[in-house]
């Protein structure tokens, strides 16, 4: 079984269905982009797959535990960093830190501290309060958070957002590393060509359904239809539009 | 232009106001919305029924004089205010549309009148019947709304007064010549039945006999033209005045939204006081993962519920060092009262004080339920760290008062009452006091969010009055629920105990174990329910509109 498995996903907010009969899985050390216009359905899916919201009907396993029957071991294996970033206030960054290290209880977490700031250019705030950081240094501090636990899921929503130039290298080298040590990633991003370098297959979601599933490559190659090559840039905003005029 | 603002303004309070009416469809907002309508009914009830024939006041009535004076002193002294910004209080929305739009300064200002009105008539409405008790809410209103205008102009001429170089002390000095001149005359005059001082409250008469209820109906429709006048011809004179208050306003706007911040975050318990306060203790490298939560939590009772234990500290202080100050039989009886007073603040407000569990956390429930660990036990340690630091405290108290009591009191009334067994009684019946206060505290939270933490966009009112109430009412009826059933088991407790124990120290542990534990049963229950809803707690329904 692969670590991400999500069979007829169904999400309804009273009337309303947000996410509708929603199937998909991720293999290890795949990025899967899950990508579709505002108000898709996106976040509420990945609220799902991270355990904030019970999803109405479906069934969600992460690393073979179903996220309902079983969620501690569920959540044991991924970490979700949504697009708000909501830090303890009352909390400095080392103290984040250790305290997510003895939450997951990570052996000889002080260890991973140290260089999990360095990577994220956080070392010199190690003292510093959320409230003396900047919008994109929550962003990172938070992912910091997740990763110190080594998760084997990772689900990104909007990883990007308020990042410097650097800062975004340096999240997409760590995107792309933990995959290629075997994480099986879901990234959720408006910015298309982001979601075009890192990811391996995509997901398409438009009213809360799936209007395309697969590799990239696949998905651009059929919206070409033989009229030679196209952006995915392009093939997205076809194949939405196509969708929203049926 | 103008009808575009208009508009605007219209649309924000009908939408407003449906908003509210829409969100009655959910059973909790409707219970509250008819409890807050009960309770304004039963406050006008009282208002209204106050027997007494009615006394019709005239314009010339004593009552009149006084409020167009008291207006009068307002008008005047509202020239000496210290401010002299001509910045408008706007929201950030407001701002970003109207003063990049092509309007003139009139038509902002009008905007702003318009967008007042609603605010205004409550305001008058419940002054009417809280304060002055009347229903005369129409002159109120008018005499709101025109003195609003007033100080919008007010505002605007001290802002040009200052660019003509006139600034606050010559303002300052200017008043205070001209409500002193007035006190001086009517001191030397022995009266208050002046030409002069007619002549300076003949304005404020208007605004008093529109406001006040009692006054013959045609003089109170008069007034009420006047008052209207006046307040169109201070707008017109605001929007004539050539100052730049977009700055102003700007920078008004960022102090209001950092204050409104700031009072939220201590009205919740928030404020971070002692930021660099270090950790109680090292996390150690393993072990049980709810450490953690307890961990956290116990750093933000150092960092923001250090405060009332300090207060709390220094006030047995101040009265352990004055009791040396004071005869033994009055330190014993006096301080050793008030020693004991302070005990009881814990179990009676701490729950509600030291508030850093769910409650804290609430604003951040999808990181919270993104944690390895079941709801059971985060629940559980989540009321831990307060639990924890008002029993720490407690304790504390308890031993020096009962230290107190049996060296400075002994053998006072006091120290004969409060023994040191008694005292540990209380300590012993005051800590699952307190977790059930917490439980029922961080029940509230979980399961009515949304009345618990507040946004712009709640309700206000009476709907939030009815929350009030209806919490407050819920918290005492759990309370004495959870109660009963530990009262009825500890007077057999105390009989049997009183047959086999009698005198010895085993009659307490007997007397007081049996309703113990049936508090901590409840507790446990109450934990284990609330970690159940916790886990399938569905935070998209009500906090989306918090979180955003």
């Amino acid at each position: 079984m692969h670590p991400i498995s999500v069979t007829s996903l169904s999400k309804s907010y009273g009337d309303f269905a947000a996410v509708k009969e929603l199937s998909f899985e991720v293999k290890e050390g795949e990025i899967l982009g899950l990508v579709g216009p505002n108000g898709a359905g996106k976040t509420t899916t990945l609220r799902a797959l991270a355990g904030i919201h019970p999803p109405t009907s479906g069934t969600i396993r992460i690393g073979g535990f179903d996220i309902r029957e079983d969620p501690v071991e569920a959540k044991h294996r991924l970490a979700f960093f949504p697009d708000e970033p909501r830090l303890f206030d009352y909390l400095s960054v080392d103290e984040h830190m250790q305290f997510i290290g003895r939450l997951y209880s990570v052996p000889d977490f002080r260890s991973k501290i140290d260089p999990l700031l360095a990577e994220f250019d956080l070392q010199d705030k190690r003292k510093a309060m959320p409230a003396e950081l900047s919008r994109g240094m929550k962003q990172k501090l938070m992912i910091a958070c997740g990763f110190l636990h080594e998760p084997k899921v990772l689900i990104f929503d909007e990883p990007l957002t308020g990042l410097d130039p650097l800062g975004i290298r340096r999240m997409k080298e760590s995107i792309a590393r933990r995959a290629h040590e075997g994480a099986s990633i879901i990234l959720s991003s408006h910015l298309l060509h982001l979601v075009e370098e890192l990811c391996h297959s995509v997901l398409v979601i438009q009213n809360g359904t799936s209007i395309a599933y697969g590799g990239i490559d696949d998905l651009k190659w059929r919206i070409a239809q033989g009229r030679g090559d196209v952006s995915f840039e392009e093939a997205f905003l076809r194949i939405t539009e196509e969708t929203a005029a049926k | 232009m103008t009808a575009a603002l208009a508009y605007v303004a219209f649309m924000s309070i009908k939408n407003r106001l449906l908003m509210s009416v829409r969100k009655l469809r959910n059973i909790r907002y409707v219970v509250s919305a008819l409890f807050g309508v009960a309770y304004l009914f039963l406050m006008l009830f009282r208002n209204f029924s106050r027997g007494g024939r009615v006394r019709v006041l005239t314009a010339q009535s004593l009552g009149v004089d006084i409020m167009a004076g008291v207006i009068f002193v307002l008008l005047v002294a509202v020239w000496a205010w210290p401010s002299d910004d001509p910045g408008i209080a706007m929201s950030e929305s407001e701002m970003q549309f109207l003063f990049s739009a092509p309007l003139r300064r009139r038509d902002i200002l009008l905007y702003r009148f318009f967008r007042s009105q609603l605010a205004l008539l409550i305001s008058a409405v419940m002054t009417s019947i809280f304060a002055a008790g009347t229903r005369n809410f129409i002159g109120m209103w008018f005499f709101f709304a025109s003195l609003s205008l007033y100080m919008t102009m007010v505002q605007q001429l001290r802002a040009k007064l200052r660019m003509m170089g006139i600034g606050f002390p010559i303002r300052l000095a200017a008043v205070v010549a001209i409500i002193g001149g007035a006190c001086w005359w009517m001191v030397h005059k022995q009266t208050f039945d002046t030409p002069v001082i007619h002549a300076l409250i003949y304005v404020p008469r208007f605004f008093a006999t529109a406001a006040l209820s009692n006054i013959p109906l045609a003089l109170r429709l008069e007034s009420i033209v006047i008052v209207i006048a006046i307040g169109v011809f201070c707008f017109f004179v605001a929007s004539t005045v050539n100052v730049n208050f977009e700055e102003g306003s700007l920078a008004l706007s960022q102090k209001k939204a950092n204050q409104v911040t700031r009072q939220r975050s201590q009205q919740a318990g928030q404020w971070i006081a002692f930021k660099r306060l270090p950790p109680p203790f090292r996390l150690a490298d393993s072990g049980m993962p709810e450490i953690a939560i307890l961990w956290k939590n116990l750093i933000a009772s150092l960092r923001i519920g250090m405060m009332p234990i300090i207060m709390l500290t220094a006030g047995m202080l101040f009265i352990l060092g004055e009791s040396f100050f004071i005869p033994q039989e009055a330190a014993a009886n006096v301080s050793g009262g008030m020693l004991l007073a302070l005990c009881a603040i814990v179990p009676l407000f701490g729950a509600t004080v030291f508030a850093q569990d769910l409650r804290l956390d609430m604003t951040r429930i999808e990181y919270l339920k993104t944690f390895p660990i079941s709801g059971e036990r985060v629940v559980a340690t989540e009321i831990c760290a307060p639990l924890l630091v008002m029993s720490i405290v407690e304790l504390l108290f308890l031993a020096i008062t009962a230290i107190f009591l049996q060296t400075r009191g002994a053998g006072s009334t006091m120290a004969r009452f409060a023994t040191p067994q008694m005292l540990v009684c209380v300590f012993i019946f005051t800590v699952p006091i307190c977790a059930i206060l917490t439980v029922m505290r961080n029940a509230a939270v979980l399961l009515f969010p949304a009345w618990i933490l507040r946004s712009k966009e709640e309700p206000r009112g009476f709907v939030v009055t009815g929350q009030r109430i209806f919490v407050a009412l819920g918290n005492l009826i759990v309370l004495a629920v959870a109660l009963i059933p530990a009262a009825i088991v500890f007077i057999p407790a105390v009989l049997i105990a009183n047959r086999f124990f009698s005198g010895s120290p085993g009659f307490l542990a007997v007397a007081s174990m049996p309703p113990l534990g049936i508090i901590a049963a409840e507790v446990w229950i109450s934990v284990k329910l609330l970690g159940k809803y916790f886990d399938g707690f569905d935070a998209s329904n009500e906090l989306d509109r918090i979180l955003t």
